[in-house]
């Protein structure tokens, strides 16, 4: 009888134990552990102490604030999303924040892949917009339309996924477009071992699947394919990339970042009034978003001298281009690229830049998900 | 304040915990309720006043209620002023727009609707108050005579804004004599921890399916999602509200207060009436004492009986909102009820219990088709959904099988979660094996849930309170 009260009360104290660690731990974390300013996991910034004031207080933005400070800064944040990530994992959820998990076949590596919803109308209005633009210049306009990662890897999904088909939309553009540009859908380029040609943790390809794709662009559209740099190089097992950090598995292998560094005369950040020698960034490699590496991520207008000859091209392109500009460096001679998502109320319009540029050619390089969503491509006109 | 937060969990409730184990035993009420005030006045600070008043009110009419004492018209007029004060009090903050926004569109009228936020917790303290008073005019407790004890006893942070509604003689003793111990208080850990992983892993994740189809268009609906999602939400209620009673008897007892149970397994009930035995236990018994047999209960005849029940349940489906769809629910449950008091029990006390448990459940669950949507159009819209009037496909194949598939072992989790298994596993283990079940296993579990919750918590998804706007 006597053992059996002993026991009671050493269970009675473990259990309170626990408890009292559990909160203490992070009650004093909080406190003592030095506030983050940025997170680099979420990419936003992150609460700060609230100001005490009476009209705060009074107002209610004071407890707000407060909230918003304790959750932001929560102890081992991170880790604990990453456990929740794996929590409903186990519970079955294979999809999470609009991605899904599953596993390469032979590895057995976790690979993200981001689901795709066709938007024929945002399709209809995007292409209208390239089209447009490409009748109202006298040069040629080539459309190198790249795929993602769902494309491929339809079959791979969890059962009864819930994914639309990029390949039907891609025949769908193909359809619209007609020829009134140049249309390169880039299904051929890239189907064979699709898991090469795209990061697992990130949304983009990688620069093998670029490769394949400027490749198979320069012979097709009858350009000579010109040799690439042999100065390459490879970051190991450090890239988590953009769809990791919507389902932060702890069971994730990181991705290699490989890249590509060719001798180039000069690159030209114009609205940032920025030059360098080098298409690498490098200082985004030690931070967590590496694909910025490339060009140091995505800006209204950037030009580039080879400083070798070939033709003059102005590429409207969107993040995926970053990862072609390597190869595409090696066939012309002069390079200005475009993004719409910045390209906003500058002095000249696109065509107009176009003409005064003297380019011999107009190359559009858009993801597929990237012409289903984005709502920028107004600025064409 | 909501118990499933990080702020709660690791600012307030460290607090409170210290503060009230430091002090002497003659502070222990005034830092609960010091930090009860706090709690209730975070986010929403001016309502605070709003309660102490209804506090002053209830000390004030419960000493006069006293008709041991008074042997004039005084108690009588103290418990008319108390009930006039808390009907009215609500009436004013939960009722008046929706009578203006009725008598407007009833009567064509322009009366500008008062723009008030619902008082959190109203619902409750006004029925705790009035229970009160009440039991003082009844002769059933003696009135506090210590203001700062029954300012406490109202201001209870455990029960403050989501109940159980502790009744004032459940806890009269307890205000001033109640003994803490490492016992009570490991206990209460355990049921905390229970709590808040029903509300936070469990309710939380298989309402964020039934938010999701509730959202889906209804070109893009089917039968079977509108049952999946009705299911789903028959789930998220059940855990979010009893997880929060968990809760709140767990915080109870680590400061030594014994709360009456508040839910015991509803949904292996075999009849509504079964059900209601099992699901917000304090509700239905406060409206079965303080309305129901004041009314005359059943000893009045058999046709004053079915009124009575009929107002009882009319005024409890009201009590959850401002809206017609709570009436309705009432009014379907108080028909079933009435029905099932009349004959339908008999009827199918004769039927295999598998039948009258499917029985049981259809109706709860077309009864939570009625409670989950306050727009009208659209509860109609889900009810002709479900037995399919809506002119939608019976499935949409993938897409519902997606859902299904995804939330697999979820399902499984929340219907033996619905069942006494749980429990029944560990006493069993208790006696089995009681030195691992007590120090290993169980603190385990508790361990898990905290950090698991912790997890599901910091990921801010998902955390809507049902149980916010009673």
């Amino acid at each position: 009888m006597k053992k059996n009260n002993g026991h009671r009360r050493a269970a009675d104290i473990i259990t309170a134990a626990v408890f009292a660690v559990f909160l203490s731990v992070f009650a004093v974390m909080l406190i003592v552990s030095k506030d983050r300013d940025f997170s680099e996991m979420e990419n936003r910034t992150l609460a700060q102490k609230p100001e005490v004031s009476f009209e705060n207080i009074k107002s209610g933005k004071f407890t707000d604030d407060l909230e918003k400070y304790i959750s932001d800064q929560l102890f081992a944040k991170d880790q604990l999303v990453s456990l929740k990530t794996d929590f409903d994992r186990l519970l079955g959820k294979s999809y999470q924040n609009g991605v899904y998990i599953i596993k390469d076949e032979g590895t057995g590596d976790l690979r993200f892949v981001q689901q795709y919803t066709e938007n024929k109308a945002q399709i209809d209005e995007n292409i209208g917009y390239l089209k447009e633009f490409a009748q109202s210049i006298d040069i040629p306009a080539d459309l190198i339309l790249v795929p993602n990662a769902s494309a491929f890897m339809k079959d791979r999904l969890p059962t009864a996924a819930v994914c639309d088909d990029q390949l039907g939309s891609i025949e769908y553009i193909r359809g619209l477009v007609g020829d009134s540009l140049g249309f390169y859908p880039m299904t051929d380029a890239l189907s064979e071992k699709p898991e090469q040609n795209y990061y697992r943790t990130d949304h983009h390809w990688n620069r093998t699947g670029a490769m394949r794709a400027v490749t198979e662009y320069f012979s097709k559209s009858g350009q000579a394919v010109p040799e690439y740099t042999d100065n390459v190089s490879t970051l190991r097992g450090s890239f988590f990339g953009t769809l990791y950090s919507k389902a932060p598995s702890a069971f994730t292998e990181a991705d290699d970042l490989t890249y590509g560094d060719p001798e180039i005369e000069s690159i030209e950040w114009v609205s940032e009034g920025k030059t360098a020698d080098s298409i690498i960034d490098r200082s985004f490699l030690d931070k967590k978003d590496k694909y910025a590496a490339l060009l140091g991520g995505n800006f209204s207008q950037i030009r580039i001298k080879t400083g070798h000859g070939g033709e003059k091209v102005l590429i409207l392109k969107d993040s995926y281009a970053n990862a072609a500009m390597e190869f595409l460096c090696a066939g012309y001679s002069e390079i200005t690229m475009i993004d719409l998502r910045y390209y906003h109320m500058q002095e000249y319009t696109v065509a107009e830049l176009c003409e005064q540029y003297g380019a011999d050619r107009v190359i559009m390089l858009y993801n597929m998900d990237f012409i289903n969503e984005d709502k920028n491509f107004v600025w064409l006109t | 304040m909501l118990f499933s937060s990080t702020t709660f969990l690791f600012i307030f409730l460290p607090l409170v915990l210290l503060s009230y184990y430091v002090v002497p035993r003659f502070l222990k009420n005034a830092v609960l309720l010091l930090f009860s005030l706090v709690f209730y006045a975070w986010g929403e600070p001016v309502y605070v006043l709003l309660m102490l008043g209804s506090i002053v009110v209830a000390y004030l009419t419960g000493l006069f209620c006293d008709r041991e004492k008074r042997k004039n018209k005084v108690p009588l007029i103290a418990l008319i002023t108390a009930i006039v004060w808390n009907i009215g009090l609500l009436m004013f903050f939960k009722y008046a727009n929706f009578f203006i926004n009725n008598a407007n569109s009833l009567f064509d009228l322009n009366i500008s609707p008062l723009g008030l936020t619902l008082p959190i917790g109203i619902s409750f303290y006004s029925f705790q108050t009035l229970s009160y008073v009440i039991d003082v005019y009844r002769g059933e407790v003696k009135p506090q005579r210590n203001f700062l004890d029954l300012a406490t006893y109202v201001t209870l942070f455990p029960q403050l804004i989501a109940g159980p509604i502790v009744r004032y003689q459940t806890i009269e003793d307890q205000l001033s004599g109640r003994k803490e111990s490492l016992e009570k208080f490991s206990r209460g850990v355990k049921r905390f921890a229970v709590g808040l992983g029903k509300k936070v892993i469990l309710a939380n994740n298989i309402g964020a399916l039934f938010d999701e189809i509730s959202k889906t268009p209804q070109a893009e609906m089917s039968v079977a999602a509108s049952w999946l999602g009705i299911i789903a939400f028959t789930f998220q209620i059940y855990f979010d509200f009893s997880g929060y009673s968990d809760m709140a008897i767990g915080l109870g007892k680590m400061f030594g207060f014994d709360f009456l149970e508040n839910f015991n397994y509803p949904y292996i009930s075999d009849s509504i009436t079964e059900f209601w035995r099992r699901w917000h236990i304090s509700l239905s018994t406060w409206f079965r004492d303080y309305v129901y047999i004041p009314l005359g209960g059943n000893r009045k005849g058999k046709v004053r009986q079915c009124v009575n029940i009929m107002v009882v349940w009319f005024l409890t489906g009201f009590w959850h909102g401002a809206n017609w769809n709570f009436m309705m629910w009432g009014v379907y449950f108080g028909i079933i009820l009435l029905c099932e008091k009349l004959f339908l029990l008999k009827a199918l006390g004769r039927l295999p219990k598998v039948i009258k448990h499917i029985y049981a459940l259809l109706l709860i669950v077309i009864g939570w088709g009625i409670f989950a949507f306050e727009d009208t159009s659209a509860l109609i819209q889900n009810l002709k959904n479900m037995f399919g009037f809506g002119g939608i496909p019976f499935t949409n194949g993938s897409a519902d099988l997606f859902r299904l598939t995804q939330n697999a072992v979820l399902f499984g989790i929340l219907i033996i979660a619905s069942l006494p298994l749980f429990r029944k596993l560990g006493e069993k283990l208790a006696v089995r094996l009681p030195a691992v079940y007590g120090c290993v296993i169980e603190p385990l579990c508790v361990a898990g849930l905290l950090i698991i919750s912790t997890a599901y918590l910091a990921s801010n998804s998902f955390n809507p309170f049902l149980y916010f706007r009673f």
